[in-house]
């Protein structure tokens, strides 16, 4: 069990060195040795008893009443879930911070922020300048949310409920960082980037969905258990990561159940079918989004903001199809935590 | 190729009753029926493809098509169908809910498995278009007042259906079945329980206590426990948690001593629930204290420790309310302590556990001050204002709310002096809610403030003064400094200066 303790020595090495580069060596030192372990030792700490919290670790923001926060109970359901399936010592319970100056984020390394829950992104000289700062001395943010393609933007609660694929992040989040860091841009993690693999590697066992979505989920939607995220270096170090919406996979019930049902959209097409959606009428708006290539695809929404069809870059036009059943908002379910448990792991390990 | 993505929670049918919409638009209708006569194509492709574009068009000419669309021999139109058809919940009438809901018989797998994760919304969805609850369209409400129930063959299609070889269908009825009122023979469920698939037998579990006894749920389960696994057992112990027949406690006497640490200790502490002089009284309270306990297994300890004997209940609660590894097995050893003592810790205790690093337990902390306010002492509150952590300040400034008016006044000037804009603000204005003595003076002392949401704050105050004094203050204090930042702030709030005073 040594071994399966050092991320938590890493950890313990990286409060010590937050803020602190010239010590910081040693918490990448201890993080390799605790990657390694954790690569090779998930069967083993799947079958340890939680090891107790070491204390807060995660701070999350939110602007307002924390009680009305989106997915308020996800957070803590997958804190809970990276101690009980690595050797990772997460508390449970956030922190919550109201203020991006609020000088109690500096005692926390790594900070989550749900896109919707500030209602305003234009921060004010001091919270510029205490963003700048915490991300400067080695801390980390998390911005659930951060990724809406543009059919979710008119309403930050679109964005909780649809985790669209886009490969932009949403332009106030970009405007802000750009201003706070004029050098550095938000990039697209590359589908081998490390943190895909953290502590799961690949998709969860596909077996239970239907022929239709287990085909496009492995060839389309989640290749090798990744999808869509934009990371932002500061000091070549990757300091901020935004996402798609993560947090409606996370969150169980007293019970160990899944508090939300999640469905799959799926895209889909049959002969002739194309010809037909290239004439169809359609009620909502039509928004450009951004693909992984760098092309274009066109979202027809019938009606808003529920994509309906899409125009692709080669010219095929192809349906949209929502899926919807236990096994797959369970999958669902299963996809997001382990992402979401490959990033903490990434992070707190001190990658 | 691009990945594509998910949407989050279902909007439940009873908070969205949109009736279907009949398209108006005249390219709509085109579309509409060209893909109907697509539909009628003897390519199966073209059929597909035409019951995946009616799906985005659910208007009563669409769901007549797809419900026929249903029947069809190809299995994947019969799919595409399925899927177009439950997308357009809850807007379908009842003979396409029965056809949806009879597809639980299909020849196809998927078929089945797929609409086994609907059934309870679609007879929901069923019984209140019976009823004429939710339409809004009269054609839809057809028979107010008539049966209830499931027609019988649709019924016994879905009794059969938990016979099916799919074990994801089994599970999927097993979850809806409470809300299907159908006739389910309890030796079924007794089967069910018993099934080798793991997640069917949970599923069953869960349900049996309303179709067996507990007592007889927990017999069949103890039949062959030695070949489920933990979660299994966890979902056991789960489920018959608030029952006490004894073969019910003679299940968890068993379960606790199981090998596996998590079904053990989850096992002992339903005991522990039951009688807490038990025997592993000692060994949970070492995990407890040591925060091995999950925040469940830990809440029901706590829960329990007031029938300790003696002190030993109120002491262990206070311990862990001052100092815990969880912060949630904290904040409720905390409540749980407050609970046992008829009178407030005294202030030290309180002011140490307001120190502690989890902003959980010192909001705690202040929930339960507030529910004992005739009892808070002043000297506690005013330190309260002196935290290094802003949400005991804020606390103080809730507390400030419950106490008369001279010590409420105290505490809001001490938090005058706060370093955070916004909590100084929340105090002047609290202090001028209730026309605190001297509020007025301390509004014109915060125009000089250089910080803008404060000095806008209280000429916000003084102009809104339902008396008027404030207002007369205000225009005397502009009139006196008319280049200062208040004087263009009231410019531009009213768009127009103060008319001089006569």
């Amino acid at each position: 069990m040594l071994l399966a303790q050092s991320p938590s020595v890493a950890h313990a090495l990286r409060l010590i060195s937050f803020g602190r580069p010239e010590i910081a060596w040693l918490s990448r030192l201890a993080a390799a040795i605790g990657l390694l372990t954790l690569f090779t030792g998930e069967a083993v700490a799947r079958q340890t008893t939680p090891m107790p919290p070491a204390g807060p670790q995660i701070a999350q923001y939110v602007d307002g009443d924390r009680f009305q926060r989106q997915y308020a109970g996800a957070l803590p359901s997958l804190l809970e879930e990276v101690t009980r399936v690595t050797s990772l010592r997460a508390d449970p319970s956030p922190e919550f911070i109201e203020r991006f100056d609020d000088p109690a984020l500096f005692r926390y390394p790594v900070l989550y922020v749900n896109f919707a829950d500030r209602g305003d992104w234009e921060l004010d000289a001091s919270e510029k300048q205490a963003l700048r700062d915490y991300l400067e001395r080695g801390g980390f943010i998390f911005l659930d949310a951060g990724i809406n393609a543009a059919f979710l933007r008119d309403d930050p609660r679109y964005g909780q409920t649809h985790n669209f694929p886009d490969w932009q992040v949403t332009p106030v989040v970009e405007e802000l960082f750009a201003e706070l860091f004029p050098a550095e841009s938000f990039e697209p993690l590359e589908r081998s980037h490390p943190l895909f693999s953290a502590f799961y590697r690949g998709l969860p066992d596909t077996s239970s969905l239907p022929e239709t979505v287990r085909e496009f989920v492995q060839n389309e939607k989640w290749p090798q258990g990744t999808l869509s995220m934009l990371g932002l270096k500061v000091d070549g170090r990757l300091a901020v990561l935004a996402t798609p919406i993560l947090a409606m996979g996370w969150e169980k019930n007293e019970y160990g159940q899944w508090t939300n049902q999640i469905a799959f959209r799926v895209r889909e097409s049959s002969e002739g079918l194309s010809e037909r959606l290239s004439q169809a009428a359609y009620d909502g708006e039509r928004f450009e989004i951004r693909r992984e290539d760098g092309r274009t695809d066109i979202v027809y929404c019938q009606p808003s903001p529920m994509p309906a069809w899409v125009q692709e870059p080669d010219g095929e036009w192809r349906v949209f199809r929502y899926y919807q059943n236990r096994e797959i908002s369970d999958y669902a379910h299963q996809f997001f935590t382990r992402v979401g448990v490959n990033i903490f792991t990434y992070v707190l390990s001190g990658y | 190729m691009l990945a594509a993505a998910l949407i989050g929670p279902a909007v439940t049918f009873a908070q969205r009753p949109v009736p279907i919409q009949l398209p108006e638009d005249p390219e709509a209708v085109r579309t509409v029926v060209r893909a109907l006569e697509d539909l009628e194509a003897d390519d199966e492709e073209v059929r597909t493809g035409a019951a995946m574009l009616l799906g985005k068009y659910p208007g009563p000419e669409a769901v007549k098509g797809l419900t026929e669309a249903l029947a069809d021999p190809s299995v994947r139109v019969r799919r595409a169908a399925q899927v177009s058809l439950l997308a357009m919940l809850p807007g379908l009438p009842e003979g396409s809910l029965l056809a949806l809901i009879r597809t639980i018989g299909d020849s196809d797998v998927e078929m089945r498995r797929n609409v086994s994760g609907h059934l309870g919304l679609l007879t929901q969805i069923w019984r209140s278009r019976r009823s004429g609850y939710l339409s809004r369209d009269p054609s839809l409400s057809a028979i107010p007042g008539g049966a209830l129930t499931l027609p019988g063959p649709v019924a016994e299609a879905i009794a059969e259906a938990l016979g099916s070889d799919d074990p994801a269908t089994r599970r999927n009825i097993l979850t809806q079945l409470p809300s299907l009122a159908i006739r389910v023979e309890p030796e079924q469920i007794a089967a069910l329980i018993r099934d080798p698939a793991e997640a069917v037998s949970r599923e069953a579990i869960r349900v049996g206590v309303r179709y067996l006894t507990s007592g007889g749920v927990a017999q069949i389960a103890a039949e062959n426990l030695a070949t489920r696994s933990p979660e299994w057992k966890l979902t056991l112990i789960d489920s018959l948690r608030r029952y006490n027949q004894p073969e019910v406690v003679r299940l968890f006497e068993s379960l606790a001593q199981s090998e596996d640490p998590q079904v053990a200790e989850a096992a002992q502490v339903q005991l522990f629930d039951r009688d807490p002089s038990g025997p592993m009284v000692g060994e949970l309270i070492r995990a407890l204290r040591a925060g091995e306990l999950g925040t469940g297994a830990s809440v029901t300890v706590i829960q329990a420790l007031n029938r300790l004997p003696g002190d030993e209940g109120r002491e262990l609660a206070r311990d862990l309310a001052r100092n815990s590894p969880r912060a949630s097995v904290q904040a409720a050893a905390l409540g749980e302590w407050f609970q046992m003592e008829a009178e407030l810790p005294d202030t030290s205790t309180l002011l140490e556990i307001f120190e502690d690093s989890h902003s959980t337990v010192r909001e705690e902390l202040v929930r339960l001050l507030r529910d004992r306010s005739g009892q808070l002492p002043l000297d506690l509150v005013r330190e309260m204002t002196f935290s290094r952590h802003r949400n005991v300040r804020e606390g103080a400034l809730a507390l400030a709310r419950e106490l008369p008016p001279a010590a409420a006044r105290q505490v809001l000037l001490d938090l005058m002096l706060d370093d955070d804009s916004r909590l100084r603000l929340d105090a002047l204005q609290e202090l001028a809610r209730r026309r605190l003595p001297g509020w007025h003076g301390l509004l014109l002392a915060s125009l000089r403030d250089p910080r803008p949401e404060i000095y806008q704050g209280a000429a916000n105050l003084l102009l809104f003064d339902r008396e008027g004094e404030g207002l007369r203050l205000l225009r005397e204090w502009v009139s006196e400094h008319p280049e200062s930042d208040v004087a263009a702030y009231i410019e531009r709030r009213l768009g127009r200066t103060f008319a001089p005073t006569n």
